[in-house]
């Protein structure tokens, strides 16, 4: 499983309940009461989807208004990350590809 | 499944929850929808308790999630506010109540309320300001980078450009900072505000503020993060994400590129008008807020009766504005219920308000949308967001003949996506007007259609009709 560099999640950890999540194929850990953007930006994600033209985009207004977050999660399509509260066994699958941020550690 | 109720509340902020708090207070039946699953809104938003909960925001905050979580409203998390029609059919929905109010939330959620009277308290949000490169992943605004790392705990990029102007980028900055991003600028559009020293009066008292405002001056001066007085990003730059932010002075004078993976737009607030326009109120042009605001009476009624609206979504107040006229709109539509309303509690709140105005008014004056912005657009930048059309195109538009929002969205598609206009609407028409030397108000706005937020298919159909 892969667990997102821990400097990008603030605070302790020990505390919460964590989850597994499947993102784009990969068993990814996941904390209860993270949105599908906050793991997705856990893991180094800039990139949520692509456009009709090609272009990437990600978290813009992260409050609902922009649909510029839009992934798969559970089979449903354009779904606003910034909106959905992560599950156990969620499965998210964005158009993003191999979009990681220089780094994010494997464990 | 449909429901009727005397009184209907959209949005769970602090307009929204005291007007569902003081209806429920005076014994009358409330629901109160909200489309996140926790009630606070943006300025009262709340940790989710799995992830520590949350530190109080303000003292008056606790009392309200308790009124608003407790027997006496029907609360409606998670549930969107698609449609908002005044009934002007049968006798019958003239009795039952004078509009019909379309939701879309989880199961058992009623997809239709009939409701006599109606409170919008929709907020609004932060504002779009288009320049080259806005849409790459990395560029948010700052809403969205505090709601991550203040309420998500995560840290929204590592090397931060803040962009924009006034005291919520100051708060935001010691946010980050405290979770240890480090700061690469903090831009202000604005020079900085000398000006303040005259409203002081209009300060006076508001110590939580100056407290707050002070800690952020603090915490930055300790992490050497000055501010950039009348500056702005001038373009984001880098293959697939943000990697470069070009900054420079607001007259354009020079530029400088510096290497950052987060750029946080915080230039103000947008009221979101779109139930309002879409019910059919009278909306006025507000030029220092650049924005359409609902024209309301005294008790914060739109022009159409019975319905009303609270708080930032009708003109950027604050948290405080907000709080005082949800009630006050509370109190109006128990008026117009025919319940009895004590006059000393009208007059209160009303003096409170003009007190807070006063602030918000100050801060408007501070701060404002810099003249400068429309100088960041060019040929290539995209307006709208979703259907991806550039400046240019709509100039090609507009050299085409086009004269108005609603015939640039029809050449263009420029509106037409899922946010249905609320990222470009305002640059479009600010463009237009610029282009042909008019005022804004001159080149009109697009007709709201419902739903007003993307609702699945069978979202639309009210299951008891639909049997």
């Amino acid at each position: 499983m892969r667990i997102a560099k821990s400097e990008r999640r603030l605070g302790p950890l020990e505390a919460r309940q964590a989850l597994t999540v499947e993102v784009d194929g990969e068993a990814v850990a996941a904390f209860a009461g993270e949105s599908v953007a906050t793991v997705l930006l856990a893991l180094g994600r800039r990139t949520f989807r692509h456009t009709d033209h090609g272009a990437p985009r990600g978290l813009y207004c992260g409050m609902g208004v922009c649909f510029d977050c839009l992934v798969t999660v559970d089979g449903v399509e354009n779904v606003r990350a910034c909106m959905t509260p992560v599950a156990d066994g969620m499965v998210i699958a964005t158009a993003g590809g191999a979009d990681t941020e220089g780094g994010a550690a494997h464990e | 499944m449909s429901e009727s109720i005397e009184l209907a509340v959209v949005g769970a902020g602090p307009a929204g929850m005291a007007a569902a708090a003081q209806a429920a207070e005076l014994g009358l039946p409330v629901a109160l929808a909200d489309a996140f699953s926790l009630p606070g809104g943006q300025y009262y938003k709340q940790t989710p308790p799995a992830l520590g909960g949350t530190p109080t925001p303000d003292e008056y905050a606790p009392a309200l999630l308790a009124a608003v979580q407790g027997g006496g409203v029907r609360w409606l998390p998670g549930t969107s506010a698609w449609g908002l029609f005044p009934e002007s059919g049968s006798q019958q929905d003239q009795a039952d109540g004078s509009y019909l109010l379309c939701l879309y939330g989880p199961p058992g959620t009623p997809r239709r309320i009939k409701a006599r009277t109606v409170i919008l308290a929709p907020g609004a949000y932060d504002r779009p300001v288009p320049f080259p490169g806005w849409t790459l992943p990395g560029v948010m605004t700052a809403g969205a980078a505090l709601t991550m790392v203040k309420h998500q705990h995560v840290l929204p990029g590592q090397r931060i450009l803040l962009s924009g102007t006034g005291p919520l980028q100051l708060v935001l900055a010691r946010h980050l900072l405290e979770a240890g991003a480090e700061l690469a600028a903090i831009l202000d559009a604005n020079p900085f505000p000398w000006r303040g020293w005259r409203d002081a009066t209009a300060v006076w008292g508001q110590w939580a503020r100056l407290r707050e405002g002070w800690d952020s001056l603090r915490a930055m001066a300790q992490a050497r993060a000055g501010i950039r007085w009348s500056h702005l990003v001038w373009r984001a730059e880098g293959d697939g994400r943000v990697e470069r932010a070009v900054v420079g002075p607001s007259d354009g004078s020079s530029h400088e590129a510096l290497a950052v993976d987060t750029i946080c737009l915080g230039h103000g607030f947008t009221p979101a008008v779109q139930l309002s326009r879409l019910a059919g109120c009278e909306h006025r042009y507000d030029t220092d807020q650049r924005a359409y605001i609902p024209v309301r009476d005294q008790w914060l009624q739109t022009t159409r009766p019975g319905l009303f609206v609270a708080g930032d979504g009708a003109g950027i107040g604050g948290k405080d504005v907000a709080r005082l006229e949800g009630a006050l709109a509370a109190l109006g539509a128990a008026r117009t219920l025919g319940r009895a309303v004590a006059p000393e509690r009208v007059a209160s709140l009303q003096q409170a308000l003009d007190r807070q105005r006063r602030f918000a008014g100050v801060l408007t004056d501070l701060f404002p949308l810099s003249a400068h912005l429309a100088d960041l657009l060019t040929d290539d930048t995209l307006l709208c967001r979703c259907e991806e059309i550039t400046v240019g195109q709509v100039r090609q538009a507009i050299a085409d003949g086009a004269t108005t929002v609603s015939a640039v969205r029809m050449v263009t598609r420029a509106g037409m996506g899922r946010c249905q206009g609320r990222m470009c609407a305002s640059s479009v028409a600010e463009l237009l007007a610029r282009e042909l030397g008019q005022p804004v108000e001159a080149v009109g706005q697009a007709t709201p259609r419902p739903p007003i937020v993307p609702v699945p298919l069978e979202g639309l159909i009210d299951e008891e009709e639909g049997a």
